[in-house]
């Protein structure tokens, strides 16, 4: 700790902390606490109610789950647009200058983005899908079309013994209109884990995991560790819904397979029994699985 | 460790430092002009006029007054901005995201650049500039925006305004101040894999004075820090690492919401992402915490800083180093307590700092330390003194392109961009400012290139102005002056030796430099206007002179 250091944290750091009451919570792992407490901001109430909030989400929720293999579709539709040498390929937009292309089509394209999907199979028959997408890019076509990517998708599907599981993830900013773009017409930012495994003959599922953060259908949600089995629609987990006052509500879904249950928002339970039915979504997450 | 263990003992057994011994004074006060022509120049940017200077050379009780003007000048503001650009190190000449991802023409790279770095500096100058609580820096709902801002990010503004105003973001950002502006996190980016961890450290660089980064740290071979499962494993259980991120890693994880997974992009950058709140855990595998106090989000990390002590006394120290023009030292501590307590006293009220701190009064005690009146050293002086003190402030890029518009309306603009602002097609580095990346503190003594940087410049306000009000014919009738006048005393007939040319003379003298010309300066000057005269005219002899007072180490210095 340099001298001045020292003299900063004369009224409360390290040096001085040592010989004192610990304030309020810090820890021994505690390095360097200057914090006095006091001032924190008050609790700002919810603007939502809580079945508000669950309707909000469930509105969001209803354009389904953003589908990576959407978006690979869409990219490839919209690079198409372009001519021979803008943007590149129906794979792959690059952009030498950094200052974007104009197509003989009129499109315009601006950035770099790209795909690719391969295929492995090993000497037990079992198949390796590792599918790749990126874009940090805009286009924008002659009648005000857009589409504005900013993020990526990792996804890899193992078949093996007759079992699918597949593990994924996708981040990012995700934009286009006009409204036929689907879930990509809202928009969405994300920062997503999925995985899950499912019978590869009949598709049914086994089990899946979702975690992470999904804004989309003016709902910000954070799936914490959703975990679906083979046997119920409704998973177990929480899923947190964020009120407009930036606090979040907090749905519990227990391992009774009921959408409805408690709810809290500043640790304080706010309803008893909001109901947000999670089985669509299972249902659109499980589509994820493979192309 | 054990070095720590004595510093903690030594804190613990020993009584309260004594108080210092009384020193010699080594340090003589700038008179009372010069003393107004620095505070002008340190408070609003520009050089005091002729009235002020008649005000204090007639009663020198009257610079207190003329002080605490200066501190509600609409031109303070202004001024804070540029200082706490420098101190924020935000003014960058390229961010990730440029000008053309917003489909901005070539004309606006510099205003749009100088714009993002501004939005922090502008936010923080707002709330000394209305004297509200300093604390409010992070903790304020609200931005500063201007149309070009307000094209490019998701803030709230009317169609047609333009300029810079108050405004707040729609994007669901909680209020945390500078810690929720673009401005900021543009200059301080992160990457997936650095996971906000480098802003966390900026964090408390800027706002705790802790300097993560500059801690001495020795690496261990084992595990490897060349690839990411190295990385993890060092942070969970490398000491060394440890001591750091433990602080640093549930600070970054409070900063999510600005958790950018691929760089570069506009919508990515430019947006607040609250699904990603909550991403620190998953990232990092740490729950935001202030120093081991747990924390919810980025709202409350700025409600933490506002209630920590450091905050008020790095808040004190980086003033000071700014208006005092130098690095701190041990030497200093005792007038740093001081500067915190005159900072945290405030508005006067009782309270917690969060309430009562106000910039304003930590701006009068530093302008009334010694430390910033002095002008010179006493023969007592030490060379450590010597080393130490700074009498003589150089006038950087920042300094000369303010005052220099506020005295004679200049401005060096080359394709929409300002050219002692920017280092692209300008030369703000040339003339010894800083560009907050690679030179990230004003140069505090003449070179090369700052000769001439300013050689040019001079040049080119002489000419200017010569062209403007000697070259051009009188207005019409003798109530039009033109806006900022500078040779207000004469015309193009006057000659040296006429009482109209002296009378310019000296009122450039105690403009410019803040002093009365001495009988050989004023003879040499007019030899000069005479000589240039005699082959070019009299615009030409103006433009000399102008260019040869701007030149003077007194105009150049303060």
């Amino acid at each position: 700790m340099s001298p001045f250091a020292r003299w900063r944290a004369g009224a409360g750091g390290l040096a001085l902390a040592a010989c004192q009451p610990a304030p309020s919570t810090p820890t021994a792992q505690t390095p360097d606490s200057g914090w006095e407490g006091g001032a924190s901001a008050p609790e700002v109430p919810a603007t939502w109610t809580a079945d508000e909030a669950m309707a909000t989400a469930e509105a969001g929720l209803s354009l389904g789950f953003p589908s990576p293999w959407t978006m690979a579709d869409a990219m490839v539709e919209w690079f198409a647009r372009g001519d021979l040498f803008c943007p590149g390929t129906d794979a792959v937009m690059s952009d030498n200058t950094l200052q974007g292309c104009q197509a003989l089509t009129g499109w315009y394209f601006l950035g770099i983005g790209g795909q690719h999907v391969t295929i492995e199979e090993d000497e037990s028959g079992a198949t390796t899908t590792t599918a790749w997408l990126m874009g940090d890019m805009e286009i924008v076509g002659p009648e005000g079309e857009t589409m504005a990517v900013g993020g990526h998708w990792d996804h890899v599907v193992v078949e093996a013994d007759g079992v699918q599981t597949w593990e994924a993830d996708l981040s990012g900013s995700w934009f286009a209109a006009p409204e036929d773009a689907g879930w990509l017409f809202g928009g969405i930012s994300a920062l997503l884990w999925f995985s899950g495994a499912r019978d590869a003959e009949t598709g049914a599922r086994q089990d899946m995991l979702l975690h992470g953060g999904l804004s989309m259908g003016g709902a910000t949600m954070y799936f914490d560790a959703l975990t679906w089995g083979p046997d119920c629609e409704q998973p177990t987990g929480t899923l947190r819904v964020r009120d407009p006052s930036g606090a979040w509500f907090y749905k519990e879904y227990s391992d009774d397979c009921d959408p409805c249950g408690p709810v809290t928002f500043h640790g304080e339970q706010v309803s008893a029994d909001a109901c947000l039915d999670l089985s669509d979504l299972a249902a659109s997450l499980l589509e994820t699985a493979g192309p | 460790m054990s070095a720590l263990i004595l510093t903690m003992i030594l804190a613990c057994s020993q009584d309260p430092p004594a108080e210092p011994a009384p020193v010699a004074e080594t340090r003589v006060p700038l008179d009372d002009v010069r003393l107004l022509r620095r505070m002008s120049l340190d408070l609003r940017g520009t050089l005091p006029t002729i009235d002020e200077i008649e005000q204090v050379r007639a009663d020198p009780t009257a610079l207190d007054a003329l002080r605490d003007s200066f501190l509600v000048d609409p031109r303070h503001e202004e001024r804070l901005v540029t200082l706490f650009t420098e101190l924020l190190r935000t003014r960058l000449d390229e961010y990730q995201v440029r000008y053309y991802d917003y489909g901005l023409p070539a004309d606006m790279e510099c205003r749009f650049e100088a714009s993002i770095g501004e939005e922090p500096a502008r936010l923080m100058a707002r709330v000394a500039a209305e004297d509200r609580p300093w604390s409010q820096i992070v903790t304020a709902d609200w931005t500063m925006a201007n149309e070009i801002l307000a094209g490019a990010w998701p803030l709230a503004w009317e169609v047609g305004e333009a300029g810079w105003r108050q405004t707040t973001y729609t994007d669901g950002r909680p209020a945390a101040g500078v810690l929720a502006t673009n401005g900021l996190w543009w200059r301080y980016v992160t990457s997936r894999s650095n996971a906000n961890r480098s802003r966390a450290a900026a964090m408390a660089d800027l706002l705790l004075c802790m300097d993560y980064l500059g801690r001495p740290v020795t690496f261990s071979t084992t595990p490897s820090l060349a690839d990411a499962d190295g990385t993890a494993l060092a942070l969970a259980t490398v000491p060394e690492c440890i001591a750091c991120h433990s602080a640093v890693d549930p600070l970054a994880s409070a900063l999510f919401g600005f958790y950018p997974t691929i760089d570069y992009n506009p919508e990515e950058l430019g947006n607040y992402h609250p699904e990603r709140e909550s991403g620190g855990v998953d990232v990092l595998g740490v729950e935001p915490s202030y120093f081991g106090v747990p924390i919810v989000g980025l709202g409350e990390l700025g409600t933490a800083v506002a209630d920590d002590s450091r905050f008020y006394s790095c808040t004190a120290e980086n003033m000071a180093s700014l208006l005092w023009r130098r690095e701190l030292v041990s030497e200093d501590f005792a007038t740093l307590d001081a500067l915190r307590e005159a900072l945290i006293a405030g508005d006067g009220e009782a309270g917690a700092p969060a309430t009562t701190a106000r910039l304003s009064a930590l701006l009068r005690a530093i302008t009334d330390t010694p430390e910033y009146r002095a002008g010179s050293l006493t023969a007592q002086a030490s060379d450590e003194d010597a080393e130490r003190e700074n009498t003589a402030r150089l006038m950087t890029a920042d300094l000369l392109r303010s005052a220099l518009q506020d005295w004679a309306a200049f401005r060096w603009d080359y394709g929409g961009c300002d050219q002692l602002a920017n280092d692209d097609y300008g030369y703000r580095v040339l003339l010894g400012g800083a560009d907050g990346d690679k030179v990230t503190t004003p140069q505090q003594l003449p070179g090369l290139t700052w000769a001439l940087g300013l050689k040019r410049l001079a040049q080119g306000v002489g000419l200017t102005i010569a062209d403007r009000e000697i070259q051009r014919p009188p207005p019409a009738h003798p109530a039009l002056t033109r806006p900022n006048q500078v040779l207000r005393h004469v015309e193009r007939q006057d000659r040296p030796g006429e009482a109209a040319f002296t009378a310019q003379l000296e009122e450039l003298h105690w403009t410019l430099l803040g002093q009365a010309p001495t009988a050989e300066a004023l003879a040499e000057e007019e030899a000069l206007w005479t000589q240039v005269e005699a082959v070019d005219g009299p615009n030409a002899a103006w433009a000399a002179l102008l260019s040869l007072l701007l030149r003077d180490p007194a105009f150049v210095s303060y």
